[in-house]
């Protein structure tokens, strides 16, 4: 007995029908605009380097709050935050009458070749959080870290408790050996300082190969055979062609600080195990007191729920909160559903403390 | 056909290649190198005249498995490179070396992967197979090709999970990214002593460069908070 009830005239019809939908798909991508970067209007409010602070101009009244700093990860644009009018963190945050600012990393060169960790978490990071502290007058900041920007916010909160009143940290890693982690497995036994020592700054192109190689299949031709469902919707189409910019707008990685996050996170796992020294202090979780909300996503197969929950045992405050949203680590970014429920789960959230 | 029958012994006439009698080991193997080639293109030359003589149209397998034997010889043929480098270009010809040894190693480590691809590949089948039609096989019946498509992609992600999670496989990428670095630092270098060759700025001269204006920059920032 089998369930293959394929007619092979009928088969012959859908490979036509395939080709068809595929190719008037490829004449309408060809017809769009190359997609934007981010669609809120915003200023540019502070640089240091090719590091830029921008602030984004209110869309509503003002909720009263202390503003609310993204800092992103390095590995990908940030404009994922503000990707289109309806599928914006930054938009729903900002509609609920948050003052919202986010980091963009830039895109290191070769001149950055020698950044380290030091310099993304206290001195770039450090630097956006001083300028709105400092132009605002307000005493801290609420700080939003997303995927390994969580991470880099958990390490600043630590080491710089003063300047954060609330933490929130989304689809952020901190246990980096958990089982499912095939990315730690792959590069644990890599000699990564001899990697920077060939490759300088490490390719965005190397990166995505790896990202892509997680789900290999799901993420080729799975996806791109998706494209004859939405040949006839240009909508979808430009929809498809904005997320596939942004997978693969992945700036180089600045060597040092590449060699520093490989080594000190995915290999030694050192914010679960202790050690962590950025820039001469010592990242001890048990310092950050601050509230935490901590927001992952069930189905996550970069950033596992396991990777992320851990966070509750190593840190020192008391006011730990932990949010599920039930998607994947892109759409929790993205989809329709995610629009609704994370800037009023943010917003509530920080209204109450 | 031996090499020394096409060059005599002149070969022996060679400065570095020591005595008359008792040639030098460099040398032996270098002489064992260009025999061993000119025997595999010898072998190449006859399968393709066998093949020429064949009617259009019959099976290839006996070209497939020559020329995987070929393949073979010329992996193990390769492999015995390596001759110690001597002679005013002696750092050109182990940089030379370096470079076909780590491109070696990283063809190695490529068909290793691919190997385990394959057999993630066959693997997906197999649950294809068992998913449409073994003995626990349920739900309702697959009409469309894209149905199969997407049916595939399922198996073929269970058996990648399955695989990528194995030591095996964590080795083999390891050994594939670290190859492909040793890799790109012999090419590197050599790109490097092209450009000396030519006086032009090398990649690590900016980078001592760019190492020495961060350190003062972060110097200088320390003195400035102070």
């Amino acid at each position: 007995m089998t369930r293959l009830a394929i007619d092979a005239m009928q088969a012959a019809g859908e490979i036509a029908d395939f080709s068809r939908r595929m190719a008037a798909g490829a004449l309408a991508l060809a017809t769009l605009e190359a997609p934007a970067e981010g669609c809120s209007a915003r200023d540019i409010v502070h640089r240091e380097d090719g590091i830029v602070l921008y602030r984004y101009r209110p869309q509503a009244a003002s909720a009263g709050l202390p503003p609310v700093v993204i800092c992103y990860a390095l590995v990908n644009r940030p404009y994922m935050m503000d990707l289109q009018p309806d599928r914006s963190l930054i938009r729903g945050l900002l509609a609920r009458g948050l003052d919202v600012y986010l980091i963009d990393w830039g895109y290191p060169g070769a001149a950055d070749r020698f950044l380290e960790l030091d310099d993304y978490v206290n001195r770039y990071l450090g630097g956006c959080i001083d300028h709105v502290r400092h132009t605002l007058g307000v005493p801290a900041v609420n700080l939003l870290g997303v995927c390994q920007g969580g991470t880099l916010a958990l390490c600043h909160a630590a080491l710089h408790p003063e300047g954060v009143r609330n933490l929130i940290t989304m689809v952020t890693p901190v246990d980096f050996h958990t089982p499912e982690n095939l990315l730690s497995k792959w590069i644990r036994g890599v000699d990564v300082d001899r990697m920077v020592e060939a490759f300088g700054n490490i390719p965005g192109e190397l990166l995505n190969a790896t990202f892509l190689s997680l789900m290999p299949l799901r993420l080729t031709s799975q996806k791109y055979a998706g494209i004859a469902d939405i040949a006839d919707d240009p909508a979808a189409l430009a929809n498809f062609l904005r997320m596939e910019n942004w997978i693969f707008d992945s700036p180089d990685q600045a060597g040092a600080a590449f060699a520093q996050f490989i080594r000190w996170f995915f290999q030694e796992n050192r914010l679960v195990l202790g050690g962590l020294m950025i820039g001469g202090g010592r990242v001890d979780l048990r310092q950050l007191d601050c509230p935490v909300l901590n927001i992952h996503a069930a189905q996550d197969h970069l950033v596992p729920p396991s990777a992320t929950l851990p966070l509750r045992g190593l840190i020192g405050s008391h006011d730990y909160t932990s949010f599920e949203f039930d998607g994947g680590h892109i759409g929790i970014y993205v989809s329709a559903r995610a629009q609704e429920i994370l800037p009023r789960t943010i917003a509530e959230w920080l209204e109450k403390r | 056909m031996n090499i020394s029958d096409t060059f005599g012994d002149g070969i022996r006439d060679i400065p570095f290649a020591s005595h008359a009698d008792t040639e030098s080991e460099a040398v032996r193997r270098i002489r064992d190198f260009g025999e061993d080639y000119l025997g595999i293109t010898r072998e190449l030359w006859k399968l393709v005249e066998s093949q020429l003589s064949q009617e259009a149209g019959t099976p290839s397998q006996a070209l497939e498995k020559g020329l995987d034997q070929l393949r073979n010889a010329l992996k193990e043929k390769f492999v015995r490179l390596y001759v110690p480098a001597f002679g005013p270009l002696h750092a050109q010809q182990a940089a030379t070396e370096r470079l076909m040894s780590t491109t070696l190693r990283w063809q190695r480590a490529a068909a290793r992967v691919s190997e385990l691809l394959s057999a993630v590949a066959a693997d997906a089948v197999a649950r294809l197979v068992a998913v449409l039609s073994g003995p626990d096989a349920s739900g309702p019946p697959v009409t469309s090709l894209r149905q199969l498509h997407d049916l595939w992609v399922e198996c073929g992600e269970q058996a990648y999970a399955t695989a990528a999670h194995s030591e095996d496989f964590a080795a083999a990428q390891t050994e594939l990214l670290t190859a492909m670095v040793e890799m790109r630092f012999e090419q590197r270098r050599q790109i490097e002593e092209w450009a000396r060759a030519f006086n032009l700025p090398t990649r690590a001269e900016v980078d001592a460069i760019h190492r020495r204006l961060h350190e003062l920059a972060r110097l200088l920032r320390e003195a400035q908070k102070r």
